[in-house]
C-alpha cells in the first residue's frame, strides 16, 4: 500500500497537487490513529524461521520458503532450533526478534499452557482440510513423523522381528539387544501399549504398566539421546531392534544399510508451527503458515522427506511410491496413534520424575 | 614444602643496576580491570541471576531446595555425578602422573611429538572423541571383535550403555587436562634436589617419595581440580555412552529445557556450585596444612 501510494506521488511528478499531498499525509495520519500500522509500515524483507535443521531445513525450503518469496517477496532465512527455554526468554525478556518458528508439538503445547503463544489466526491459515489434531488454537502441526520399531537385517526379518509392542517388551517371546529413547514422552507411550494398553485408550498413559514393560527389558536395554544415535545403534547391530524416528532409517535403508522398519503400531509425533507472543510480523508469520499448510506445498515437503503431510489433500496429489514412505499415509496408517500433547503439557513433570526415579531404580 | 627460591629468586641483571625488574605494582593492577569486567558480565551477574532465580520460584524461598534435598531421585543422580567425578579424577590421574613424569625428562623433538600427541586429541571435538569409543567399546566394535577373533571371550563384553565404558571414555578426553599442569610442574622441578637427595644416601624411591612426589604435587592437586569439576558437569559422552543412572547436568537440562522449571533447575545447580566450593575449600585446607602452612603451589 505505502509502495503505491509512493508510485502515485512520484510518477505525478511535478503535477502533484498540494491538495493531493495533504490529502496523503492525512491518510496517513488516520492509519496512524485508527490503529492500522500494517498499512503504513513495510513488510519486512526477510523473516528469521528457527528449525531443527539438515534434511528438515532442506525440505522447508524448497516446499515452504521458496513459494513464500515468490508470493511476497519476503526472503525466509533458517535458524538453529529454539528450544522452550530460548522461546521463554524471548518472550519474557521483551526481546522477541523471530515471528514465527518449528517446535516439537509437545514443546508449543507447553509453550502455549504458559501464555506464551499468539492464537493461530485461522481466517489466514485454512484449517478446512487439515487433520483434526493439526489446527490448535495456539500451534499448527505441519508434519507427521513416527516413532517406530526399527530392527536389524542381520538379526531380524520382517517374519521373525518383534510382531509389535507386546513382544518388542517380551524378551522371552524374542531375544535380543533392545533400544529405546531416554526420554518418558514416546518411550512410555510404547512401553504402555507393550504392556497390553489398547491404543484407541493410550491417554491417559497406564504409568505402572508402562514401567513393568520397561524393568522386563532392563538388562537388554541400550538407551539413546539424539536421532542419530538411535539409527547408529541399529544400523550398527549394537542392538537387534529398537526405537527410531522415521526420517532417521529412511534414507540407509535405502542406502543399503541393514535396517528395516515399520509403520505398525507407530506412534505419531509432530512438527508444529508457534508464534511467540509478541512477534512484531505476526500478520506475515501467519501467512507464511498458511503456505506451508497448503495442499500443493504440503505435497511438495513429503516428497522432500519422509514425513507425512497434515493436509489431507495433499495425498491425492502424491504417487504410490512415495505414499509408501508416509507414516500417516492411508495405508500405513491403519494401526497408528497420534500423540497427545496436551497430555504432556499437563504431566510432564510427575511424569518425568517418575521416569527419572525409575532410571535409578 | 622444599624451597625453590634458589631457582626463582629474581636476578637483577647486570648493567641494569638500580632499576627494578618489572612487577605487577599497583599501577598495574588496571590491567586487571577489562578481564574483572568481562568476567563479571559473563559469569557473575548471570551466576547471581540463577541464584536468584533458585530462591524466587512459584513460592519464593527455599521450596526449590527443600525439594531437591528431600528428592530421593534428585539426591542419588548427585551422589552419582560426585561419584563419577572422583573416579574420572582418580582415573586420570593415575595414567597421567607417568606419562607428565616421562614426557617431562625429554627433550628436543620427541618432546614436541609427545606434545602434539597430547594436544591433538585436546583440541579434537568431546562428540568426535565421545563418537570414537563408541566404535571401539560397542558389542560389534574394534575391541569386542579383536577379543572374539582372539578366543578371549564367547560373548561381546557389554562395555557401552552402562558405566564402563562412560568412564573410560570420560578419562581419556580428560587426560590432557591433568598431563598439562603435572607436566608444567614437573618441568620446574630443579634436577638438583634430586641429587642432592640421592647425594645424602636416599634411594629412589625415598628419593621420589620424599622430594619428586612433594614437589610435583601443586600440579597434581591443580590437575585433579580441573578434571574433578569439569566431569561434574560433562554432558554428552554420559548422554551417548551412559547406561540407566543420569548425571545431573541431564537433570538440569531437562528441568531448564523441557519442564521449564527454572526455579528448579537453578537450585540444582546452585547445589552443584556450593558443593563444588565446598570441597575446593576442603581440599585447600588439607593441601595448606600439608604444605606447612602456605596454599598449595605458592613458591616459598
Amino acid at each position: 500500500m505505502v509502495n503505491n501510494i509512493d508510485k502515485h506521488i512520484n510518477s505525478s511528478g511535478l503535477k502533484v497537487g498540494r491538495r493531493q499531498v495533504l490529502g496523503g499525509i492525512g491518510l496517513g495520519a488516520a492509519a496512524l490513529v485508527t490503529g492500522f500500522p500494517s498499512i503504513v509500515r513495510a513488510k519486512p524483507a526477510t523473516m528469521t524461521v528457527p528449525n531443527s535443521g539438515g534434511a528438515l531445513e532442506e525440505a522447508f525450503k524448497v516446499a515452504y520458503f521458496e513459494p513464500f518469496q515468490k508470493k511476497t517477496g519476503i526472503q525466509i532465512l533458517g535458524a538453529p532450533y529454539m528450544d522452550t527455554a530460548r522461546v521463554k526468554a524471548m518472550v519474557e525478556n521483551n526481546a522477541v526478534d523471530v515471528d514465527i518458528l518449528n517446535i516439537d508439538a509437545t514443546e508449543a503445547a507447553a509453550l502455549a499452557r504458559l501464555g506464551l503463544l499468539e492464537p493461530i489466526d485461522y481466517g489466514v491459515v485454512d484449517k478446512s482440510n487439515l487433520l483434526p489434531e493439526a489446527a490448535q488454537e495456539f500451534y499448527t502441526l505441519v508434519d507427521v513423523a513416527a516413532y517406530v520399531m526399527a530392527w536389524n537385517t542381520n538379526t531380524f526379518n520382517a517374519e521373525t522381528r518383534p510382531k509389535d509392542w507386546t513382544a518388542f517388551f517380551d524378551p522371552e517371546k524374542v531375544e535380543g539387544q533392545r533400544s529405546l529413547w531416554k526420554l518418558a514422552p514416546q518411550t512410555l507411550e510404547v512401553a504402555a501399549m507393550g504392556g497390553g494398553q489398547p491404543r484407541d485408550k493410550l491417554y491417559p498413559i497406564d504409568l505402572d504398566l508402562a514401567f513393568k514393560s520397561l524393568d522386563r527389558i532392563k538388562p537388554d536395554l541400550t538407551w539413546w539421546t539424539s536421532g542419530a544415535q538411535g539409527a547408529q545403534l541399529v544400523i550398527g547391530g549394537e542392538v537387534d531392534v529398537g526405537t527410531v524416528w522415521n526420517g532417521r532409517v529412511y534414507k540407509p535403508k535405502n542406502d543399503g544399510a541393514p535396517v528395516d522398519y515399520t509403520f505398525d503400531h507407530a506412534l505419531y509425533v509432530s512438527d508444529a508451527m508457534v508464534v511467540p507472543k509478541g512477534a512484531k510480523n505476526k500478520k506475515e508469520a501467519m501467512e507464511l503458515l498458511a503456505t506451508m499448510v497448503e495442499a500443493q506445498n504440503q505435497a511438495t515437503f513429503s516428497k522432500a522427506i519422509p514425513y507425512g503431510p497434515v493436509n489431507t489433500k495433499a495425498f491425492e496429489l502424491l504417487d504410490a511410491k512415495t505414499l509408501a514412505t508416509l507414516p500417516n499415509s492411508p495405508e500405513n496408517s491403519k494401526t497408528a496413534v497420534f500423540q497427545n500433547f496436551d497430555y504432556w503439557a499437563d504431566k510432564g513433570p510427575e511424569v518425568f520424575d517418575r521416569f527419572n526415579a525409575w532410571l535409578l531404580g | 614444602m622444599l624451597q625453590r627460591t634458589t631457582t626463582e629468586a629474581p636476578l637483577a641483571p647486570p648493567g641494569r643496576a638500580g632499576r627494578r625488574p618489572w612487577s605487577p605494582g599497583r599501577g598495574n593492577t588496571l590491567l586487571l580491570l577489562p578481564p574483572l569486567l568481562l568476567l563479571f558480565a559473563l559469569f557473575i551477574l548471570p551466576l547471581g541471576t540463577v541464584i536468584v532465580q533458585s530462591l524466587a520460584g512459584p513460592t519464593p524461598g527455599l521450596a526449590q531446595y527443600a525439594e531437591v534435598l528431600t528428592s530421593r531421585t534428585s539426591l542419588s543422580v548427585l551422589l552419582y555425578t560426585f561419584q563419577v567425578a572422583l573416579l574420572v579424577t582418580l582415573g586420570a590421574l593415575v595414567l597421567s602422573y607417568p606419562v607428565a613424569f616421562v614426557v617431562s625428562r625429554l627433550s628436543g623433538n620427541l618432546l614436541h611429538l609427545c606434545l602434539a600427541m597430547i594436544l591433538v586429541p585436546f583440541w579434537t571435538s568431546t562428540v568426535i572423541r565421545t563418537y570414537a569409543w563408541i566404535v571401539i567399546l560397542q558389542r560389534r566394535g574394534v575391541l569386542n571383535d579383536l577379543f572374539l577373533d582372539l578366543g578371549l571371550i564367547e560373548r561381546p563384553l557389554r562395555l557401552v550403555s552402562n558405566g564402563v565404558g562412560m568412564q573410560i571414555a570420560m578419562v581419556h578426553i580428560m587426560l590432557p587436562f591433568m598431563i598439562l599442569p603435572i607436566l608444567s610442574t614437573m618441568r620446574g622441578i630443579d634436577q638438583n634436589l634430586i641429587r642432592a637427595a640421592s647425594v645424602m644416601g636416599a634411594n629412589p624411591l625415598r628419593q621420589f617419595l620424599s622430594v619428586y612426589l612433594p614437589l610435583s604435587l601443586p600440579g597434581v592437586s591443580a590437575g585433579c581440580i580441573l578434571v574433578f569439576i569439569t566431569s561434574l558437569g560433562f554432558y554428552i559422552t554420559p548422554a551417548l555412552l551412559g547406561g540407566h543412572r543420569t548425571m545431573v547436568a541431564v537433570l538440569i537440562e531437562q528441568q531448564a529445557s523441557r519442564l521449564l522449571n527454572w526455579p528448579l533447575a537453578s537450585a540444582l545447580a546452585t547445589i552443584l556450585l556450593l558443593a563444588t566450593c565446598l570441597l575446593f575449600i576442603v581440599y585447600e585446607r588439607t593441601m595448606r596444612s600439608a604444605a606447612g602452612g602456605r596454599p598449595a603451589g605458592e613458591p616459598a
